[in-house]
């Protein structure tokens, strides 16, 4: 009974959204598009339960003065900050936007930037001409950044028309078959939802 | 045989710090000092361009925020040029976001090509900011059926009252959606291209557009690739700003990193040659 009433759930709601998408039967359509904004309420309070969680284990670090318990206490205080300003203010207040923007957004960058730094000093030490395959992946990555920054049009005007060439034909057509797998892969776990065999999501290890 | 102190050794071992500083001299030098370098345009910006200019005056024009503040360096200054086109074309406006961050950039962007955003007296009819719409995928497929679903704005605001989103009964009367995206554009297709037929846009960062090319031109109509794409649509809007300026120090960052995989292999190739078979 503990499996196969999920089960059952589960098998219902896949046709639902499934005939949902082909279809257009007004009943199913309401029925499917109430389900919908359901997972958008589910959404909203897995953000919240999100917070509880954080602040749990932020708060422990704390209390059993383990290691970095600076750090959790700065995130804290920030957290409450936010809530609070978004809270009495709303999101929408120029006061919530500031913080948005001289806080989060300069930090959230630098750390995305770093990895600018990393990437150059990789491309480095990775890209040797060890054998033909690495051969041709460094002329690829050569031509592309060459043809994807102005630097390399003032080279030679062949460099965007090369890595444009490059993006658009292996590139495009490694990325098509890697979509299209995804694809296949999601129909094949559709349909074995549908049939009962997959369980691993309610926890079986099947 | 190559020695520890042998120069082909120090060729291919070159300390990352050595790597670091060098590559922010790069970066920081042509932001201050700029050579200029012209920048071309490709294709997909072009097409952007001419699609957007072909949608007639007051068409209601779909900018969606699936983007975080990490990728706002490279995205944020095709937001910019992108508004500005739709601006100067008279269309009419609706950012939504499906990233909690989404809103404070469709907010800047407002500020920064109207001058205002919700104070301004065009707000509610030519543009309106509906603020961040939670679950991923299933947000989005309830936007598209119904986007009256979302009963205030980012400021508080009742938007049913709004004039702009008096006529909206579906996706269908969308004319375009412009996905300004740090991960993918095709859950936008799935739910957006695919059932409503709505012609799609996607402004993303260069890392991510090798997943946005498979579905150009049949699905999404044009794109604009990371920084060089705001480049190149500062140039089409004239409006030359951070991109443009941006793309001196992506010219030399690029030729840094080339220079280094060619010292890289220089020593390591004349190591290996030199190695007894």
């Amino acid at each position: 009974m503990k499996l196969k009433v999920p089960l059952a759930i589960t098998i219902i709601l896949v046709l639902l959204q499934v005939t949902d998408y082909y279809l257009k039967v007004p009943v199913i359509n309401t029925v499917a598009a109430n389900f919908t904004v359901a997972i958008l309420v589910m959404s909203a309070i897995a953000v919240g339960i999100g917070i509880i969680s954080l602040t749990r284990i932020h708060v422990r670090r704390i209390v059993k003065k383990r290691p970095h318990s600076l750090e959790s206490a700065i995130m804290l205080i920030t957290l409450a900050i936010f809530i609070l300003v978004g809270a009495v203010l709303g999101s929408g207040d120029p006061s919530y936007i500031y913080m948005f923007q001289n806080i989060i957004v300069p930090l959230d960058s630098a750390m995305f930037s770093l990895a600018g730094f990393f990437m150059a000093s990789a491309a480095y030490r990775a890209f040797r001409v060890r054998s033909r395959e690495a051969m041709i992946l460094l002329v690829a990555a050569v031509i592309v950044m060459l043809g994807q920054a102005p630097i390399g049009e003032a080279f030679w005007s062949g460099f965007p028309i090369l890595s444009q060439w490059i993006l658009d034909v292996p590139n495009t057509g490694g990325v098509r078959a890697l979509i299209m797998g995804i694809a296949i892969g999601m129909l094949s776990l559709t349909i074995r939802m549908l049939m009962g065999h997959e369980k691993g999501y309610l926890g079986t290890g099947a | 045989m190559a020695t520890e102190k042998d120069w082909t050794h120090k060729l291919a071992t070159i300390d990352p710090r050595v790597i670091f500083l060098l590559l922010l001299i790069s970066v920081a030098a042509p932001l201050l000092m700029p050579f200029g370098l012209p920048v071309g345009i490709s294709p997909p910006t072009t097409s952007t361009f001419k699609f957007i200019e072909g949608l007639p005056s007051g068409s209601l024009v779909v900018s969606a925020f699936d983007m975080s503040a990490a990728v706002a360096p490279e995205c944020y200054p095709q937001v910019a040029a992108f508004t500005t086109h739709l601006k100067n074309k008279n269309l009419k406006i609706i950012e939504v976001a499906f990233d909690s961050a989404g809103p404070m950039f469709a907010d800047q962007a407002l500020r920064d090509v109207f001058g205002a955003s919700k104070d301004h007296p065009l707000y509610g009819k030519n543009f309106i900011n509906l603020g961040y719409i939670a679950g991923g995928e299933a947000a989005m497929k309830t936007f598209a059926g119904n986007p009256k679903v979302i009963q205030k704005d980012f400021y508080g605001k009742d938007v049913k009252d709004l004039e702009i989103m008096q006529p909206l009964s579906s996706a269908r009367d969308f004319k375009l959606l412009i996905v300004i995206s740090g991960s993918q554009v095709d859950n936008f297709v799935r739910q957006f291209g695919d059932p409503h037929g709505v012609p799609i846009v996607g402004a993303v960062t260069a890392v991510l557009v090798t997943r946005v090319m498979p579905y150009y031109p049949a699905k999404v109509v044009g794109y604009l690739n990371g920084l060089r794409g705001a480049a190149e649509y500062e140039q089409l809007v004239k409006r030359p700003g951070i991109a443009l300026a941006g793309m001196d120090a992506q010219s030399a960052a690029h030729l840094l990193v080339i220079i280094f995989i060619i010292v890289g292999n220089v020593g390591y190739i004349v190591r290996k040659t030199r190695r007894p078979s």
